[in-house]
């Protein structure tokens, strides 16, 4: 999960979002695909605030 | 024996026939080859005229001693020096009053007694438009401008005499600034009659260095206004022009603009403007590299803000996203059970349909009982039991 880049996460994120909207959405799949979802954003969070710090850093 | 003279009897006789023929002073115009102040106080000099010639230049046509006697040379030197702002030195095209006389010892000599600053002055911006002329027919006029300078000029080839004030100046100006510079000094003579191949020479031996520099300053050397000629030299502007770096100049004099100052990329006025000028580069290029690291820093909050503002609508998007599937699926689910709801047997029986069985099962045509059969009908509220008495097959 860690190994996956920003920009994937952020593709998957949206992936999952956009198969919500669709009709035949699989409800056994639901849980698993928000969870999934929750996951990857708390995670580019991470690395964002991460990113954020480290260039705060180099402009002390 | 023929009729001779003495040597000295000839030359008296030269010597009389001068007399005669030019009684009184006349004005003579010629340049200046030597000039030599006796510790009498008396100025001797050497004239001559040129000749123009195509292959050496110009040639010695004529030549005299001359001498200004001490009576006469403090009067005439300030008089030339107040009108010109130089000092009578070789080079220079003067016109002169002299007498002429013979000396059976000494030859012909020269006494000057009156000069005319005015040819002089006339002489040197004649001399001056030429060399402007000369560099524009030789397509050197812009060189040195067409140099790209640098942003920074932080390495500087300085042209000056270690012991001028001018060179102070510009040192001590260097030295207040907060940016380092470097400078490396390149001696030349600032003034004289060789001062100009000096000029030259160092400009070569900056390039001959092999050291790297953003720019070459020629910062004027001594304390005197006067003497500005060598930087109206024709060789002296032509290197300047030929210069592979951008010539800065800080001659120091505000009378007139010499021909080196022309051809040079920068001409400043004094040798403090020419570091101050050079400190302002620095300062420039240190406010933009400011300006960038704020821009910087900014466009790396504005990106990292908009990225989290849009991890939060994701947030928000997959909260409704998955509520509005949820739901979705649960009306999906409801209208499913009305419709399972509708075809129920119960609905049915209350409808007043019945359900007829035998004890084969439920009885769905005319060949499923046999006359006299007893058969149980369930209707809504219970069943009711009862006998075959006719058969009637029309519907088939």
């Amino acid at each position: 999960m860690s190994n996956i880049s920003y920009t994937e996460a952020m593709a998957e994120i949206e992936k999952i979002l956009n198969s919500l909207q669709s009709a035949d959405c699989d409800v056994e799949l639901l849980a698993q695909k928000v969870k999934r979802a929750s996951e990857l954003i708390s995670l580019c969070r991470t690395k964002l605030r991460k990113a954020e710090q480290e260039v705060e850093k180099l402009f002390e | 024996m023929r009729e001779s003279f003495t040597l000295y009897e000839l030359q008296r006789i030269v010597g009389a026939a001068i007399e005669q023929f030019l009684p009184s002073p006349v004005w003579v115009s010629a340049e200046i080859v030597e000039l030599k102040l006796n510790s009498t106080g008396h100025c001797y000099l050497e004239l001559v005229e040129r000749e123009q010639n195509s292959v050496s230049g110009s040639t010695a046509k004529a030549q005299a001693r001359a001498v200004i006697w001490r009576s006469r040379y403090p009067q005439l030197a300030r008089k030339f020096e107040t009108a010109t702002g130089r000092g009578l030195a070789a080079a220079m095209k003067v016109l002169v009053q002299v007498s002429v006389s013979y000396h059976p010892l000494y030859g012909m000599s020269l006494q000057i007694t009156d000069i005319d600053p005015a040819y002089t002055l006339g002489e040197a911006e004649r001399q001056k438009q030429l060399t402007i002329a000369r560099l524009k027919s030789e397509g050197v006029w812009d060189k040195n401008r067409a140099v790209t300078v640098s942003r920074i000029v932080q390495r500087v080839a300085v042209i000056s005499s270690a012991t001028a004030a001018g060179y102070r100046d510009f040192m001590n100006e260097i030295a207040s600034s907060p940016y380092r510079i470097h400078t490396t000094l390149f001696e030349a003579l600032m003034q004289g009659e060789r001062s100009g191949q000096s000029i030259v020479d160092a400009l070569n031996a900056i390039e001959n260095s092999g050291e790297e520099f953003d720019a070459i300053a020629i910062i004027r050397g001594g304390g005197s206004t006067s003497d500005l000629e060598c930087f109206n030299d024709y060789q002296a502007a032509l290197s300047v022009a030929n210069a592979p770096l951008p010539v800065i100049t800080g001659i120091g004099h505000d009378k007139d603009v010499s021909v080196v100052d022309m051809v040079a990329a920068i001409p400043l006025k004094t040798p403090t403007a020419v570091a101050a000028w050079i400190c302002a580069t620095a300062e420039r290029f240190d406010g933009e590299l400011e300006y960038a690291a704020i821009m910087l820093r900014e466009s790396c909050h504005k990106l990292t803000q908009s990225a989290m503002m849009r991890l939060e609508q994701y947030s928000e998007r997959l909260h409704t996203g998955v509520t509005t599937a949820l739901s979705r699926q649960g009306e999906r689910l409801a209208s499913y059970a009305m419709m399972a709801e509708n075809f129920a047997p119960q609905r049915l029986l209350r409808l007043g349909f019945a359900i007829a069985r035998s004890n084969n099962g439920v009885i769905r045509s005319t060949d499923d009982v046999t006359l006299g059969q007893r058969i149980t009908i369930e209707v809504a509220n219970g069943s009711i039991t009862a006998e075959i008495v006719e058969k009637d097959e029309s519907n088939e």
